[in-house]
C-alpha cells in the first residue's frame, strides 16, 4: 500500500465490511423482533448522523434542522404513495432530488453565515418546514399525520418481518456509509476538512469554498431524505412531529456524543442515542432527568466523543531537516532589462468604514523578481496583501496578472490562476497531517470531482497519489522531510511557517505572496528563511514579501516598496531605500533624517 | 488512577452492559402460563402528560383490587406499563416491545393523543393483537373494517361535536366561532365542526392556536369582530386557560365553551374568575354527585371516585376514567370469552360489552360498531362558583 | 381592520416581546462572558415560574418573599450549573458547550417533571387582573409589569457591561480570555457571575409572565427558542438588540397573525428571522466585523 493510503484519519475498508458483516448477521442473533426493530431505526439514524457528520464534522457548519430535511424526504414520498399510489422506489429517489433541490437553492444564502447565525438560519429553516407540513393540512394531512403509506416491497414481495426491513434499510445504510467513506478518504475529504480548519486558507489555496460547503450541505440533506423515506414506508404512518426542532437537536446529538468529525462516531452516536431511550424506559419519569444527565456526563468525560476516545493522537517529534542554505538572492540585482511584468498595481485603495487602510497604492512586479515591501506597523501592508489576494475587494484602484484584471474575483480564482500566499499569523489546518496541509495547496489545479469521489473512481486516487508526491518533494524542499504524518497544529511555530511555504511551493504558483515570513523566528531560522526564499527563485517563482526584519528585507529584495499611513512613499533598491530621506524619516524621526 | 485505555474501556463497558440490560424486559420466566399479560401505553411525560398520569394510574388501581379479588378467572393480571412521551415513535416502539418482547395479550391505553393512537394501528392490526384506544378523534376507530383489532373507552368527537350542535340549537344560538388548537384533537373536532355544522344552519368562522402558544388575544381580536355569539375552544393543553384570560381582558360578552379535553378542575382554578360561566362538552363524570339518584352510571362513578382518592389521596378525572373503563371491559371480554388470547379478547370485546356500566357511559361493542358510547352519553355542564354542574343533560 | 384591533394586536405584540427579549438578555449576558449559547435558559425562566409557584402554594408567604425566595434559588442552581457543569468543558470546543447546556436543559426539565410534577402552574397577577382600556383596545396590569420590568432590567444590565467596572471585566473576558487573565480578571469568577446574572434575570422573567401565560415543566424549550430568535436578531451578545429582536419578533407574531391569519403567526416570525439572516447576517445592530488574517 502506498504511503497515501496509510494517512491517519483514513476510514479503513476491511472496518467497513468487518462492521456490516457484524450488522448483517444480528437479527440472527437477538431474542425478538423488537430489539430487532430498534435497530432497523438505528439504521436510518445512522444514514442521517453519517451525512450531518460530514456537514458539522468535517466542513464544520452546524445545522439545527436537519430534521427538516429527514421529515420533508418522509413526507414527499409518502404523500407521493398515498395520494398518487407511487411506489417508494420511485418515491424515494423523488423526494431525494426535492430535498437536494430545496438545500442546493436554500444552502446559497445559509452557508454565508457563521457559527450561531448558521445555527439560527438552519434552526428555522427546520421550524418553517415543520409548519408549513402542519398547515399543509389538505396534502400531508396536518396533525394528524398520514396514514395508509405504501409499505416497502421487492417486486410482488412484500416486506412483512422486522428483519426483513433491517435488511433492506441496512443495505441503504451500507451504501450511504460506503460512499462517506470514499469521501473522507479522498481528496474531497481532506477539502472538507480543511475547509473547516480555515476558511480562509482553503480559499486561498484555491479551494472554492462556498461551492464545496454547499455541495456537502445538499448530501447531507439527501442522506436525511434517504433516511426519511427509508423510515415513512417502514412505520406506514407519520406525522409533523419528525421535523420537530428536538428531534434535529437529537440528530446533532448523535454526531457530538459518537464523537465530531470521526467517521465512526456518526455511527456509534447514532446507535446510542437510538437504544439509550429504550434502555432508559424501566425507569419511568426519571428517563427525561437521567438522559439529560447521561449527556453531560458524556460531554464531561469524553468530551471527544465516544470515537474519540479509540482515536489516539501520533505523537510528534520526528525532528526536521534544515533547510539547505544557498546563497542568498543578491541584493539590489537588477532585474533582467524585458522581464514581463507579472502583477501590476494600480492605484489601490481600501477603506474600512471611516479608516482608510490603503491608498492610491501602485507599483509593479517582474516577473523573477523578489520585492519588497516594508513600512511601520499600520501601514497598511497586510491590508494591500489582502486586496492583493482576493480576501477584501478594493474601495478603488485595480490590479493585473499577467495582463489580466483582477479586481474582485474571489481569493481562490486568484490561487488559480498563479497567486499564492503564506499569512502573517499562520493559517495551518492544524487538525491535518503536515502533509496533507501540504496536499491542499495542489488543489489549485482544478476542484476534485464530488461524484467521482463517492464513488472511488480510479481517476481520483491517481490525482490523490500524484499530490502525495509534489507534496513530498514540497517538504523536502523545506526541509521538513520527516513531519509529513504529524498533526500539523503540534509542530513548533518555526517548522509551520515552513509548512507554510511549503503548501504555497506546491500550488506551483507563478508569484507567491509571503506576509512576514521571519515573524516569531529567531536569528537562525531568519537565515534559513532567506536561504529558502532565494532557492524559490531558482524554482521559478516570484515573490512578493512583507517584512519588518531589515537585515532579511535587504539580504533577500531584489527591489523595496516603502508605505506609510497607506501611501507609497519612496520605490527603489534597498540600499536606494536605506538612504532616501523620507524613509529615514518615517523610521526614525525628521531630526535624524535631517542630520542624514 | 487507572489509565486512559482502562478507563475507556470500563466506560464503554459499563455503557454497553447498562444499554444492554435495558433493553431487556424484567423477568419473563419462572412464573409464566397463569398470568395474563396486560400492556399499557400512555404519555405520562411531555405535553400530554397531566392526562396520562391518572390513565396510568387507574390502571395500575384496577389490576391491584382485581388481583387482590383473585384475578380474572382465577388468573392474575400481570400488567406492563410503558410512557410514550407524546411521540408517536416512541410509542411505536413500546407496542413493539409490549407485542414482541413481553408477549402481551392486549394494549389498553394509546399514547393518550389522537396522532398517537393513529401512528399504532397498523402495529396492532399487523400484528393483532386488541388495542383499547382512550382518545378522541373519530378516525381511530373508523372505518372499522380497517380497524378491526381497535375499540375505544371514550366518545368519538362525532357524537361530542353533534351534542354542542344540538345544545346550540336549543339555545338559538346561530353564529359560532371555532378555536383549535393545531394537534390531532383540536383538528378533528375542528373538522366535525366543518362537517355537520351546515346541515344544523348554525354558521362558523374558524380560527386555530398552537398547542403551546401563550396569547390568544390576536386570535380573538379577530372573532370579536365577527357576529359570533359563542366562542368554543378546543384544547387540551393550558393554552385554554389562557383563551379564557384573554376572552376577559378583552372584555367578550360571548358564551364561551370548552370541548371535552378540558374538563379539569386545575384548569379552571388556574383560570380563576375567567372561568366562571364557562360551558363544557363532557363525559357525566365530573358532576356524577348531581346526576339523579336513578342514573345509571352514578353509582358506578362515586365507586371509582372514592376508590381512586383512597388509593392515591389525590381526585381522579374523567381522563383516568377512561383508562378506568378500557381494562375494565377488557376484563370483562376476558372473563366472558372464556379465553385470554389475542383473538379471543378481540371477539369477547365484540360479544361481550352490552350495556356495560363504565364511568364514562354505558358502552355497546359490536362488530360493526368499536366504540361504545353514543351521543345520549354527553352532557353540557358549566363551572361555577367552584364546581361543576349540570347544564344540559 | 378598525384601530382598535391594529392597536390591540400592537399591545399583545409589546408583551410578548418584551417576554422574548427578557430571555434574549440571559442568553446575551452569558455569550457576553463565555461565548456559548447557553439553551437552559428557557428553564432558567420555566423555573422561576414553577418554583414561584411551588413555595407560594407550600408556603402562602407574601408574594414579594416568594419573588425573593425564587430568584435566590434560581441564582443559586445557575451558579451550580456553572460550576458542575460548563466550567469542566470551557476549554472544550463550542459544540460541547452547547450539547452540555442541552444536556443541562433535559436535566432541568426532568427533574422539575419529577419532584413539582407535570400539571400547569400560575401565579397571582401582581396588580389585579382588571382590564386597562386605552382607545378600545385592553391589557392587564400585568402586561405594564412585563414591559416595564423587562425594560428596566436591559437599562440596567446595559449600565452594568459599560459603566461598572466588573462589567467591563467581564466584556473583556469574552473578547479575550487570556489577555484578561494576564490583566488580573478573575476569569472564572467573572463567568460564575455571568451564570448568576443570567439565571436571575431568567427566573424574574418567568416569574412576571407567569401570571398571564402560565408556566408547565416544559414551557422553557419553545422560550429558549424564541428567546434564542430574538437574540439573533437583534446580533448576538448586544444587549439592546435583544430586546430589539425581541420586540420585532413579538410584533410580527401579533401584526402577522392578526392581519393575515393565526396560521402565519409562528411561520411569519421564522420566515423573517430567516430573510434577516440571509440579509444582514450579523443581526440587526452587529457591528461590522472584520477578522484579521
Amino acid at each position: 500500500m502506498l504511503a497515501v493510503d496509510r494517512l491517519p484519519g483514513r476510514v479503513s475498508g476491511r472496518a467497513l465490511v468487518g462492521f456490516l458483516v457484524a450488522v448483517a448477521a444480528l437479527p440472527w442473533l437477538l431474542p425478538n423482533q423488537y430489539l430487532v426493530h430498534i435497530f432497523v431505526v438505528a439504521g436510518v439514524y445512522v444514514t442521517m448522523a453519517m451525512g450531518l457528520n460530514l456537514l458539522m464534522g468535517y466542513a464544520g457548519q452546524v445545522s439545527l434542522g436537519h430534521a427538516g430535511f429527514y421529515g420533508l424526504g418522509a413526507y414527499v414520498s409518502a404523500v407521493l404513495s398515498v395520494r398518487f399510489g407511487v411506489s417508494p422506489w420511485l418515491g424515494m429517489p423523488v423526494a431525494a432530488a426535492a430535498t437536494g433541490a430545496l438545500a442546493y437553492v436554500l444552502g446559497i444564502p445559509t452557508l454565508r453565515l457563521k457559527s450561531y447565525y448558521l445555527a439560527m438560519a438552519t434552526l428555522g429553516i427546520g421550524v418553517v418546514l415543520h409548519l408549513a407540513f402542519v398547515q399543509l393540512y389538505p396534502v400531508t394531512g396536518g396533525s394528524s399525520g398520514l396514514a395508509g403509506i405504501l409499505p416497502w416491497d421487492i417486486g410482488p414481495i412484500h416486506l412483512t418481518t422486522a428483519t426483513h426491513h433491517y435488511l433492506l434499510v441496512w443495505a441503504f445504510a451500507a451504501a450511504a456509509l460506503w460512499m462517506a467513506r470514499n469521501l473522507v478518504n479522498s481528496r474531497v475529504g481532506r477539502v472538507l476538512r480543511a475547509l473547516g480548519a480555515s476558511e480562509v486558507a482553503a480559499e486561498a489555496m484555491g479551494v472554492d469554498t462556498a461551492a464545496e460547503k454547499r455541495r456537502v450541505f445538499v448530501l447531507s440533506a439527501v442522506y436525511a431524505s434517504v433516511a426519511g423515506s427509508l423510515y415513512a414506508h417502514y412505520i406506514t404512518v407519520i406525522s409533523p412531529e419528525i421535523f420537530s426542532f428536538l428531534f434535529s437537536v437529537v440528530l446533532v446529538l448523535m454526531v457530538a456524543l459518537g464523537g465530531i468529525g470521526l467517521y465512526w462516531g456518526a455511527v456509534i452516536g447514532a446507535f446510542l442515542l437510538t437504544v439509550l431511550p429504550e434502555a432508559l424506559r424501566r425507569f419511568g419519569d426519571w428517563e427525561l432527568p437521567l438522559y439529560g444527565l447521561t449527556l453531560i456526563l458524556v460531554m464531561l468525560f469524553l468530551p471527544r466523543g465516544i470515537a474519540g476516545v479509540l482515536v489516539r493522537a501520533r505523537p510528534v517529534g520526528a525532528p526536521a531537516g534544515a533547510v539547505s542554505v544557498a546563497a542568498p538572492g543578491a541584493s539590489g540585482r537588477p532585474v533582467s532589462a524585458g522581464a514581463a511584468r507579472l502583477l501590476e498595481v494600480r492605484g489601490i485603495t481600501k477603506w474600512f468604514g471611516g479608516v482608510r487602510a490603503v491608498h492610491d497604492c501602485s507599483f509593479d512586479v517582474a516577473e523573477g523578481e523578489i520585492k519588497a515591501v516594508i513600512g511601520p506597523n499600520g501601514a497598511g501592508k497586510t491590508t494591500l496583501f489582502n486586496v492583493i489576494t482576493g480576501v477584501y475587494a478594493p474601495t478603488a484602484g485595480e490590479f493585473r496578472f499577467r495582463g489580466t484584471p483582477l479586481g474582485g474575483l474571489p481569493a481562490h480564482r486568484l490561487a488559480r490562476l498563479g497567486l499564492s500566499r503564506t499569512f502573517q499569523n499562520v493559517q495551518l489546518f492544524p487538525s491535518l497531517t503536515v502533509i496533507e496541509n501540504v496536499m491542499v495547496g495542489c488543489e489549485r489545479d482544478a476542484p476534485a470531482r464530488f461524484l467521482g469521489a463517492a464513488f472511488a473512481l480510479p481517476a481520483l486516487r491517481r490525482e490523490s497519489r500524484a499530490h502525495f508526491e509534489r507534496a513530498e518533494r514540497a517538504l523536502a524542499t523545506v526541509g521538513l522531510d520527516g513531519v509529513g504524518l504529524d498533526r500539523a497544529g503540534g509542530l513548533p511555530f518555526g517548522q509551520q511557517k515552513r509548512v507554510e511555504v511549503a503548501r504555497a511551493i506546491a500550488s506551483e504558483p507563478a508569484l507567491l505572496l509571503l506576509d512576514e515570513p521571519a515573524a516569531g523566528l529567531n536569528t537562525s531560522e531568519k537565515v534559513e528563511m532567506m536561504g529558502l526564499i532565494g532557492r524559490l527563485r531558482t524554482l521559478g517563482i516570484s515573490i512578493l514579501l512583507i517584512e519588518h526584519d531589515m537585515h532579511l528585507v535587504m539580504g533577500v529584495s531584489d527591489r523595496v516598496v516603502v508605505l506609510n499611513y497607506g501611501e507609497k512613499i519612496a520605490e527603489g533598491t534597498p540600499a536606494e531605500v536605506q538612504r532616501d530621506p523620507a524613509v529615514i524619516t518615517v523610521y526614525l524621526g525628521e531630526d535624524v533624517a535631517a542630520v542624514a | 488512577m487507572l489509565t486512559r485505555r482502562q478507563f475507556t474501556t470500563t466506560l464503554t463497558g459499563g455503557l454497553t452492559g447498562g444499554l444492554a440490560a435495558g433493553l431487556v424486559s424484567p423477568g419473563r420466566g419462572g412464573a409464566q402460563g397463569a398470568a395474563i399479560r396486560i400492556g399499557s401505553i400512555f404519555s405520562y411525560t411531555g405535553p400530554a402528560a397531566f392526562l396520562g398520569d391518572r390513565m396510568k394510574r387507574s390502571v395500575e388501581l384496577f389490576v391491584e383490587e382485581t388481583n387482590k379479588r383473585g384475578g380474572i378467572n382465577g388468573r392474575r393480571i400481570e400488567s406492563i406499563i410503558y410512557d410514550a412521551a407524546s411521540e408517536s415513535t416512541k410509542a411505536v416502539l413500546a407496542a413493539k416491545r409490549l407485542i414482541e418482547q413481553d408477549q402481551v395479550e392486549v394494549i389498553v391505553g394509546d399514547g393518550n393523543r389522537s396522532d398517537i393512537g393513529l401512528a399504532l394501528i397498523p402495529t396492532v392490526q399487523r400484528a393483532e393483537v386488541p388495542l383499547m384506544s382512550v382518545s378522541g378523534a373519530t378516525g381511530l376507530v373508523e372505518p372499522v373494517r380497517d380497524r378491526a383489532w381497535v375499540f375505544k373507552s371514550t366518545v368519538n368527537d362525532t357524537e361530542v361535536v353533534a351534542r354542542l350542535l344540538d345544545f346550540f340549537k336549543k339555545r338559538n344560538i346561530k353564529d359560532v366561532a371555532m378555536l383549535n388548537d393545531t394537534g390531532a384533537f383540536g383538528v378533528s373536532a375542528r373538522d366535525q365542526v366543518r362537517a355537520q355544522a351546515p346541515a344544523t344552519g348554525i354558521n362558523v368562522v374558524y380560527e386555530e392556536f398552537g398547542p403551546a402558544d401563550t396569547d390568544l388575544t390576536t386570535q380573538l381580536t379577530r372573532i370579536r369582530g365577527t357576529s359570533a355569539q359563542a366562542i368554543v375552544c378546543w384544547t387540551v393543553t393550558p393554552a385554554g386557560v389562557v383563551f379564557l384570560k384573554n376572552a376577559q381582558q378583552l372584555g367578550l360578552k360571548q358564551m364561551l365553551v370548552h370541548g371535552f379535553g378540558f374538563v379539569a378542575d386545575r384548569y379552571m382554578q388556574l383560570a380563576g374568575d375567567a372561568a366562571e360561566g364557562l360551558v363544557l362538552t363532557s363525559l357525566k363524570f365530573p358532576i356524577a354527585e348531581q346526576l339523579p339518584d336513578g342514573d345509571p352510571i352514578k353509582a358506578t362513578i362515586l365507586d371509582y371516585k372514592a376508590r381512586y382518592r383512597a388509593k392515591f389521596n389525590e381526585e381522579t378525572d374523567v381522563y383516568g376514567g377512561q383508562a378506568w373503563d378500557g381494562i375494565g371491559m377488557v376484563a370483562q371480554a376476558i372473563a366472558r370469552g372464556g379465553g385470554s388470547e389475542r383473538a379471543k379478547i378481540r371477539a369477547g370485546l365484540e360479544e361481550h360489552i352490552h350495556g356495560y356500566r363504565g364511568v364514562g357511559g354505558i358502552f355497546n361493542f359490536s362488530p360493526q360498531k368499536h366504540w361504545g358510547l353514543a351521543k345520549s352519553d354527553v352532557v353540557m355542564i358549566e363551572w361555577r362558583q367552584g364546581k361543576f354542574r349540570l347544564v344540559d343533560l | 381592520m378598525s384601530a382598535a384591533n391594529l392597536l390591540q394586536f400592537l399591545f399583545s405584540g409589546l408583551v410578548v416581546g418584551a417576554i422574548y427579549g427578557l430571555i434574549a438578555l440571559g442568553l446575551n449576558i452569558i455569550f457576553n462572558a463565555t461565548g456559548a449559547v447557553n439553551f437552559a435558559q428557557g428553564e432558567f425562566a420555566m423555573l422561576g415560574g414553577m418554583l414561584g409557584a411551588s413555595i407560594l402554594s407550600t408556603t402562602h408567604l407574601p408574594l414579594i418573599v416568594v419573588i425573593v425566595l425564587t430568584v435566590v434559588t434560581v441564582t443559586a442552581i445557575g451558579m451550580l450549573m456553572e460550576r458542575l457543569v460548563i466550567r469542566p468543558v470551557r476549554h472544550a470546543d463550542v459544540l460541547n458547550l452547547i450539547i452540555v447546556t442541552i444536556g443541562a436543559s433535559i436535566l432541568l426539565k426532568g427533574g422539575v417533571m419529577v419532584t413539582l410534577g407535570k400539571n400547569a402552574a400560575g401565579l397571582p397577577a401582581f396588580s389585579g387582573e382588571r382590564p386597562i382600556r386605552v382607545l378600545g383596545a385592553t391589557f392587564v396590569p400585568q402586561a405594564l409589569w412585563i414591559v416595564g420590568v423587562a425594560c428596566a432590567i436591559v437599562l440596567l444590565v446595559h449600565l452594568f457591561f459599560s459603566r461598572t467596572l466588573i462589567g467591563k471585566a467581564m466584556r473583556a473576558v469574552a473578547i479575550d480570555r487570556e489577555t484578561a487573565r494576564l490583566m488580573g480578571i478573575d476569569v472564572r469568577r467573572m463567568v460564575m457571575l455571568s451564570f448568576a446574572l443570567g439565571a436571575a434575570v431568567g427566573a424574574v422573567g418567568g416569574i412576571i409572565i407567569t401570571p398571564v401565560t402560565l408556566t408547565i415543566y416544559d414551557a422553557g424549550t419553545m422560550l429558549g427558542l424564541k428567546g434564542f430568535a430574538a437574540a439573533v436578531t437583534g446580533g448576538l451578545g448586544n444587549t439592546f438588540g435583544g430586546i430589539v429582536g425581541g420586540f420585532v419578533l413579538g410584533l410580527l407574531e401579533a401584526f402577522g397573525g392578526g392581519l393575515i391569519g393565526s396560521a402565519f403567526k409562528d411561520v411569519a416570525a421564522f420566515l423573517l428571522i430567516l430573510l434577516l439572516l440571509f440579509v444582514r447576517p450579523r443581526g440587526l445592530f452587529a457591528r461590522a466585523e472584520s477578522e484579521r488574517v
